[in-house]
C-alpha cells in the first residue's frame, strides 16, 4: 500500500485510457482543429455530424453521461431561440414556405440558416466540451510550464478554481446564517435585494484576509524564487504517434477550409 | 513597501477576483434577481491593481465558465475591457465618488453593448443572437424598422444598463469597506486611503 502509494509520484500520470492519456496540448490541437473546422465549414450537415462524431467518441472515451447532460443544456436554448428567431428576422417575398404551426407560417431559408448556425456553434463547442471533461486542469497547466509558461499562470489557474468552490461553501454558509437570524431570502424583488447586500461584505472581506496570509505563506515555500520547481506529477514524454495524430488533425482543418473555399467559388 | 511587493500581492488577489464574479452570479442566481453581476471581481480588481491583474481576472473567469460552456470564451475580450476602462477610471478618482462612479456604468455598458453586440453578431452568422438580449432587441425592430445591427447593439446597451449600474455601486461601496491596512498594500490601493487616514499616518 506505502509502496503503491510512493509510486504514484514516481510513475507518469495515467489516467486510465489512451485519449485521457494524451498530452493536454496535443489533445488541445485536436479538438480545436475539429471544432475549427465547424466553424468554417459552416454547414448544417457537417456540424451534425459532428455532433454525433463526438457523442460516439464520448461513448467510448467512457464520459457520454456527463458530456451529453452539459451538451443538451447549454444547446437546448440555443437551438430552440435560434431556430425562432431566425423566423421573425429574416424577412423576403421570395422565400419558400415550409411548415404551419397553428397558423404561423415557417420558411425553408430561415431555417436552414439557423441549423447552419447551430451546427457551427454546437460543433465547436462540442470538442471543446469533451476536451474540458477529458482533461484535468493541472495537467494542463503543467504541459503550459514545461513550455515554459510562468508558474504564476499555473498558480493563478488553479487557485481560481479552488478560491470558486470554497467561496460558494462561504457563500452556502453565511446566506443561511443570514437566513436563521431572521433575514428573509424569499419574497418580491425588494426583500431578496435586501438580503443580497449584507452576504457580500462578511464573503468578501473573508476572501481578502485571507490573500496577505497566503502570499506570506507562499513566500515562505519559495513561491517567487526564479529557479527550477519541482512537480509531483510527471506528464509522459509526447510519442511519435501523437505527433502524427496532431498532424492528422491539422491537415482535417486544412481539408475543411479548401472545401469551404471551393464551395464559395462554386466549384463543389 | 517595495513595489514588487504590491505587484506580488496584487496577483495573488486575481484568484479571488475570479472567485467574486462566479460567486456573485451564483448568488443573483440563488435569490432570483433578475441582474449578472458577473463583472463585479473584474472591475474590483482593475480598480485596484491595475490593468494586467484585471485583465487576467476576465479573461480566467471567461476561461473557467467555458468549462461547462464553451461559448463564453468568445465573450473574455469584454471582461478584459471592463478591467481595463475600471483601471483608468479609478486612476481619475471616478470610483471615490457615488454619482461618477454610478455614472460611469454607462461606459461599462457601452462596452458590454458595443463590444457584446459585435461578438454576438459575429457568433450569429451577421444576425440577431439568441440570448437574453432578444427580448428587447426583436421587438425593437418590429417596432422601430432600424437596421438589425443598430437594434442588437441598442438592445444589448439598455440590457447592460441596469445591470452595470448596480455592479458599479455594489464596487463603489465594497471598495470604501476595504481596510486602510490592506489599501496601501495594492498598486491602487492608495487612491480609496481617505485623507484621514493619510493624515493619521503622517502623524
Amino acid at each position: 500500500m506505502d509502496r503503491e502509494f510512493i509510486n504514484s509520484y514516481n510513475d507518469y500520470v495515467n489516467n486510465g485510457n489512451a485519449w485521457f492519456n494524451l498530452n493536454p496540448l496535443s489533445k488541445l490541437w485536436i479538438c480545436m482543429c475539429i471544432g475549427l473546422s465547424a466553424v468554417v465549414v459552416r454547414h448544417w450537415q457537417f456540424g451534425f455530424s459532428l455532433c454525433i462524431f463526438y457523442c460516439i467518441a464520448a461513448l467510448i472515451i467512457g464520459i457520454f453521461p456527463r458530456f451529453i447532460k452539459n451538451y443538451i443544456t447549454i444547446s437546448v436554448l440555443v437551438i430552440l431561440l435560434t431556430i425562432v428567431i431566425r423566423q421573425f428576422s429574416m424577412r423576403d417575398p421570395n422565400f419558400t414556405p415550409f411548415i404551419n404551426i397553428l397558423g404561423w407560417q415557417w420558411y425553408k431559408e430561415p431555417f436552414i440558416a439557423a441549423l447552419n448556425i447551430i451546427s457551427y456553434i454546437m460543433g465547436f463547442s462540442g470538442a471543446l466540451l469533451i476536451y474540458f471533461q477529458t482533461t484535468e486542469m493541472r495537467d494542463l497547466m503543467l504541459a503550459l510550464e514545461n513550455r515554459g509558461v510562468t508558474h504564476v499562470a499555473s498558480y493563478i489557474m488553479l487557485s481560481s478554481m479552488q478560491s470558486v468552490i470554497d467561496m460558494r461553501q462561504s457563500a452556502q454558509t453565511i446566506l443561511e446564517s443570514q437566513k436563521s437570524r431572521g433575514i428573509e431570502t424569499d419574497g418580491n424583488i425588494i426583500v431578496r435585494m435586501k438580503a443580497f447586500f449584507p452576504t457580500l461584505g462578511p464573503i468578501l472581506l473573508s476572501a481578502m484576509s485571507g490573500t496577505e496570509e497566503k502570499a506570506i505563506a507562499m513566500d515562505a515555500r519559495a513561491f517567487s524564487h526564479n529557479g527550477g520547481h519541482t512537480y509531483l506529477r510527471v506528464l509522459r514524454p509526447i510519442p511519435v504517434w501523437e505527433y502524427i495524430c496532431d498532424g492528422l488533425a491539422l491537415v482535417f482543418l486544412i481539408c475543411s477550409i479548401v472545401w469551404k473555399v471551393l464551395s464559395m467559388t462554386g466549384r463543389v | 513597501m517595495a513595489k514588487n511587493e504590491n505587484n506580488k500581492l496584487a496577483w495573488f488577489l486575481v484568484p479571488i477576483g475570479v472567485a467574486v464574479n462566479f460567486i456573485f452570479g451564483t448568488l443573483v442566481l440563488l435569490l432570483r434577481l433578475p441582474i449578472y453581476l458577473d463583472s463585479c471581481g473584474t472591475i474590483i480588481v482593475g480598480a485596484l491593481c491595475g490593468v494586467w491583474p484585471g485583465v487576467i481576472v476576465g479573461l480566467v473567469s471567461n476561461i473557467l465558465n467555458a468549462i461547462t460552456d464553451p461559448g463564453t470564451l468568445l465573450y473574455a475580450p469584454l471582461n478584459m475591457a471592463f478591467a481595463v476602462l475600471a483601471a483608468y477610471l479609478s486612476k481619475k478618482g471616478v470610483f471615490k465618488k457615488f454619482v461618477p462612479t454610478l455614472i460611469s456604468s454607462l461606459g461599462f455598458a457601452f462596452i458590454g453593448g458595443v463590444i457584446g453586440a459585435l461578438i454576438t453578431w459575429a457568433r450569429y452568422g451577421f444576425d440577431f443572437g439568441s440570448g437574453a438580449t432578444a427580448v428587447v432587441v426583436l421587438p425593437l425592430y418590429a417596432a422601430t424598422g432600424l437596421p438589425k445591427f443598430l437594434c442588437q447593439i441598442i438592445g444589448e446597451f439598455l440590457c447592460d444598463l441596469l445591470d452595470k449600474a448596480i455592479t458599479v455601486v455594489v464596487c463603489y461601496f465594497i471598495l470604501k469597506a476595504f481596510p486602510t491596512r490592506f489599501l496601501s498594500k495594492l498598486p491602487l490601493g492608495h487612491i480609496y486611503i481617505s485623507d484621514e487616514a493619510k493624515a493619521l499616518e503622517e502623524e
